[in-house]
């Protein structure tokens, strides 16, 4: 069998069976919360990384309404100096 | 005439004594009055730490109001501390809009109200999948693309089939 040269055909077979990720439900849904307050610090903290930054939606599993809420009242929190706006190491 | 629900968190430098705090929070509450509004709630939280420095300093006494009265209270509040020297940071956040005195007031509870938990800084907050956490290696699929080459000359175009190839391949193998 000759052996194709251009690189396009040896990049045909791209991915194998890949796990489709686990689908993340909504703390805040889950939990009935109907709206996310600044100055519940203990909630926020989990959706900031070590760094101080916004914990991204893919990944905090949080639906668009939360993460709004989420995403404001951290902002708010920093406001006041109950959050970091960042952490170095 | 709308009156609005508002919290105001301010917070003193941490030398502040005793007596400035409360004369800074009688005057507060002197404005709301005069201007026919309703305090719901006022608390010290006490000294916290701060989450970053403030005018040199790492630790502040914060102090929170419940209020409800016209907007132009908290413009005046404000000023206020524009004015005085021991406050070193305010926010006042609006918490509804066209709200009823009395009703407001007999339905308010005092434990309604979050109070935050001290904060440790820097370190993970909880060891949930909240991280950042890498599912996806694309590097790992590369190198694969790389060593299946002969398999990729017989299979046809589209990632689609290449599975079944693979099962084809597998039942081969059995016979």
């Amino acid at each position: 069998m000759p052996r194709t040269t251009n690189g396009k055909d040896t990049r045909k077979r791209r991915r194998r069976r890949r796990a489709t990720p686990k689908r993340k439900v909504c703390r805040m849904c889950a939990e009935k919360m109907k709206s996310v307050d600044y100055k519940d610090i203990s909630l926020l903290e989990q959706f900031i990384t070590d760094r101080g930054k916004i914990v991204p939606r893919r990944i905090s599993g949080a639906c668009a309404k939360h993460q709004r809420q989420i995403a404001l009242a951290i902002k708010r929190a920093r406001n006041i100096a109950l959050l970091p706006y960042m952490v170095l190491d | 005439m709308k009156m609005r629900e508002y919290e105001t968190l301010f917070i003193f430098r941490p030398d502040t004594s005793d007596e400035e705090v409360n004369r800074v929070v009688e005057r507060v509450k002197q404005i709301i009055d005069e201007r026919k509004g309703l305090i719901l709630q006022a608390r010290s939280w006490g000294k916290r730490k701060l989450a970053y420095e403030i005018q040199k300093h790492m630790k502040g006494i914060y102090f929170y109001v419940r209020y409800i009265s016209l907007g132009d209270t908290v413009h005046e509040i404000e000023r206020n501390f524009k004015m005085i020297e021991s406050v070193i940071k305010y926010q006042t956040v609006k918490i509804a809009d066209d709200v009823d005195m009395e009703t407001r007031a007999a339905e308010f509870k005092e434990d309604e109200v979050i109070l935050p938990a001290e904060v440790v800084f820097g370190k993970p907050a909880d060891e949930n999948s909240l991280r950042p956490v890498k599912n996806e290696d694309d590097d790992d699929d590369d190198d694969d693309d790389d060593d299946d080459d002969d398999d990729d000359i017989e299979g046809k175009d589209g990632d689609e089939d290449d599975e079944d190839f693979e099962s084809e391949d597998d039942e081969e193998e059995e016979k």
